[in-house]
């Protein structure tokens, strides 16, 4: 075949995938676009009227919208600094312990994984429930069930969400991070330990960064995914107590369907994109793994 | 060669699947005449919705049409009823829509009028008496004269107490705001407390306007503007605060089930529920309370006013089979099916005559509570615009029930917030 020949062959063989993410994805998107000019209900999209950039300025005129804008990048950092140091941390300390301990421990800590997010909610939602969950019997067994106000308190609802949100993603970092480790040669390990390298200079000078990119791919995953955070945030409190905890995604979801202001849903779903793109994108040019090295 | 093979190979397999895709859809969408009617109807889902599936045979078997009931979670209902009847696809033939949804589905044209059926004698089950309904709740569901639906389930909060746990306090059951809060008060210094549903939602907003209104008041003014900050409204909000100050641990983040939970494991000496769930405080099989639990309205400042919400079953816009889904209707809000259903979890139709009826009473202890509260009782105010207004005191209540803040800045607060909507 000659050259062109195949550079067709090979534009028509990607043909139908493109055409899927096409349609799939950049069509809605440019109607999510267009339609977030519009003020209308869902299923009434052709009486909408055209209010322009209005949605766009409101949202940043709405003390409840620049709030949950607030909680939802409260929420990216804390959740993704936790769950990066959890499963960094423990995938090295299993990487040291001998197979017949580690394999099993591994297969433990990765189960919340395989829970659906909205059931995940809910085995929360009974945890921390103060008269019939297990969390405060066991805080009032030491003493400290009037201490904490677990969902039903505005300071303490979002860190008793981050805390549940945690226990489900720590093992897909755990699992992605073992992965990342298995590919280092342990002669580099050697070396350290006959330098003389303690655990923590390991760790520090030569298992991070050898793992860098693993970690920057997962800062960019699981960070997208905090930012829009929705299951687990509707299954427990639903955005309260006194909207302490509603992120972007649970706004647009109340003003789309609650408040019948589908443009404005729509307004902050592309806020909430282009403040992904801005917050993200340079960690993907910086990411070399896409390139062939 | 063999790459061109392939090639072909795939776009005759992809060409196939579009094309049998395509047949499939057009299949579905015929139906011929002589064919058996099936019936689509969109509920919530529960005890009461099985209950009513029981039911249901009935009807299949007295009129040959096959019913199939798609009951979804109440978190989900409206989205997926306003889905299915946007896409105008016939999907649904009959949905079971709240009152507060009824506006905006008359407006949007999801709903079919049906006073043509109501006059159509061949299409209404026997000893129809139309007359029976309660003009109030009619009138909700008409519009520019016409009439797109028939009520029939009411709900409204209610307060419950534990006679047993009352009596051992030597305590009356409370119904006035004052007798409330020292009850709720008593048992909050030894643990408890009244259950309050306090979580950030619409129960308790529903709670907080019969406690406006039964304190003569309303969150308009006389000329109908919006007036949060007035005192009939203070007061009840400054209640709602102190009420929750007193509520068992937990209520903050409670609906009405877990409510429900506390009361019927015996944990909760008084509570505010709603009546659709009283009937399981009965249950002698699931609950440990059956036979000791007192109902009355809410808690009242100058007398009981009760907030209603009524479920109705309307013929959709786009059904397929509009007189049927309408016989449908008419069925299953007849005196006899509704008495049937109240006599099975006890919840409460729309028909007047069965508030009163002596076996219904017996079995169900809560409805006496239920009619004294309906005496006076209205729903949510409907205008377009009420959603943000709910909104708003969702927000409002929950800030109240957690925190220290004034009850009147926090009105006034929201008021402004809602001046772009009401001026």
């Amino acid at each position: 075949m000659t050259r062109s020949n195949r550079s067709y062959l090979a534009g028509f063989l990607v043909l139908p995938a493109v055409a899927v993410v096409f349609l799939a994805m950049i069509v809605p998107l440019g109607y999510a676009a267009v339609m977030s000019l519009f003020d209308f209900q869902i299923g009434r999209e052709n009486s909408g009227t055209f209010v322009g950039l209005k949605y766009y300025i409101a949202f940043f005129q709405d003390s409840v919208a620049l709030h949950s804008l607030y909680i939802t990048l409260a929420f990216t950092v804390i959740a993704l600094a936790l769950e990066l140091g959890l499963g960094i941390g423990i995938a090295v300390l299993l990487s040291g312990i001998p197979e017949r301990l580690s394999k099993p421990l591994r297969a433990i800590y990765s189960m919340p994984l395989l829970v659906s997010p909205i059931i995940v909610g809910l085995i929360w939602r009974y945890l921390y429930d103060p008269t019939f969950g297990l969390l405060y019997q066991w805080l009032g067994a030491v003493g400290l069930a009037d201490d904490f106000g677990g969902l039903a308190k505005p300071g303490s609802a979002l860190f008793s969400i981050i805390v549940a949100d945690v226990w489900q993603t720590t093992p897909f970092i755990l699992l992605v991070v073992t992965s990342g480790l298995s590919t280092i040669p342990s002669e580099v390990y050697e070396a350290a330990r006959m330098d003389g390298a303690g655990f923590l200079r390991t760790l520090v000078r030569i298992t991070l960064p050898m793992i860098g990119k693993v970690i920057l791919l997962l800062t960019l995953i699981r960070g997208t995914d905090a930012f829009r955070v929705f299951d687990i945030i509707y299954a427990l409190t639903n955005g309260g107590p006194a909207n302490s905890t509603m992120s972007l995604s649970i706004l647009a979801f109340k003003k789309g369907f609650e408040q019948y202001e589908m443009g404005y849903a729509m307004a902050i779903s592309l806020i909430t994109m282009l403040i992904l793109i801005v917050l993200f994108a340079p960690l993907v040019k910086r990411s070399s793994f896409m390139v062939k090295e | 060669m063999k790459l061109r093979n392939i090639q072909w190979i795939l776009v005759l397999a992809l060409l196939t699947t579009a094309l049998s895709a395509c047949s499939s859809n057009k299949g579905n969408g015929e139906a011929s005449s002589g064919e058996k009617v099936t019936l689509t109807i969109s509920r919530w889902a529960g005890p009461h919705a099985d209950d009513q599936k029981e039911l249901l045979k009935q009807f299949e078997q007295e009129t040959g049409i096959t019913v199939k009931m798609d009951d979804v979670d109440y978190g989900q209902l409206q989205q997926k009823q306003t889905l299915n009847m946007s896409t105008k696809s016939g999907e649904y033939d009959l949905v079971w829509a709240q009152e507060i949804w009824i506006p905006e589905y008359i407006k949007s044209g999801y709903l079919l009028p049906i006073d043509s059926y109501v006059s159509n004698e061949a299409l209404n089950p026997q000893n129809f008496d139309f007359e029976d309904y309660s003009p109030s709740l009619l009138s909700i569901l008409t519009s520019d004269g016409k009439l797109y639906g028939l009520p029939t389930f009411i709900q409204l909060p209610i307060m419950v107490y534990n006679k047993d746990m009352l009596d051992a306090e030597g305590l009356k059951a409370p119904s006035t705001w004052d007798e409330t809060l020292s009850v709720a008060k008593h048992f909050r210094d030894k643990g408890t407390g009244i259950a309050l549903p306090a979580k950030q939602g619409q129960a308790a907003v529903d709670i907080f306007t019969s406690l406006v209104r039964s304190n003569d008041g309303d969150y308009f003014d006389s000329d109908g503007k919006l007036a949060l900050g007035q005192p009939s409204v203070a007061e009840a909000a400054a209640f709602w605060q102190q009420l929750a100050a007193v509520s068992m641990n937990g209520s903050a983040n409670w609906h009405y089930d877990e409510v429900n939970k506390a009361v019927q494991s015996g944990q909760a000496p008084l509570g505010i529920t709603i009546s659709g769930l009283a009937g399981s405080l009965e249950d002698a099989e699931a609950s440990n309370v059956a036979g000791k639990i007192g109902y009355a309205p809410l808690p009242y400042a100058k007398q009981p006013y009760g907030t209603l919400s009524v479920w109705n079953w309307c013929v959709t816009g786009d059904s397929k089979h509009p007189e049927e889904a309408y016989r449908l209707a008419a069925w299953l809000t007849s005196k006899g099916t509704e008495k049937a259903l109240s006599q099975k979890n006890g919840q409460i139709a729309a028909r007047q005559s069965l508030f009163n009826d002596a076996d219904l009473v017996k079995q169900f202890p809560f409805f006496p509570a239920v009619g004294e509260s309906l005496e006076q009782a209205d729903t949510q105010p409907l205008d377009p615009n009420a959603p943000k207004l709910m909104e708003k005191l969702q927000t409002a209540l929950s800030a109240l029930a957690v925190g220290s803040s004034e009850p009147q800045r926090i009105l006034e607060q929201a008021q402004q917030d809602l001046q772009s909507v009401y001026p």
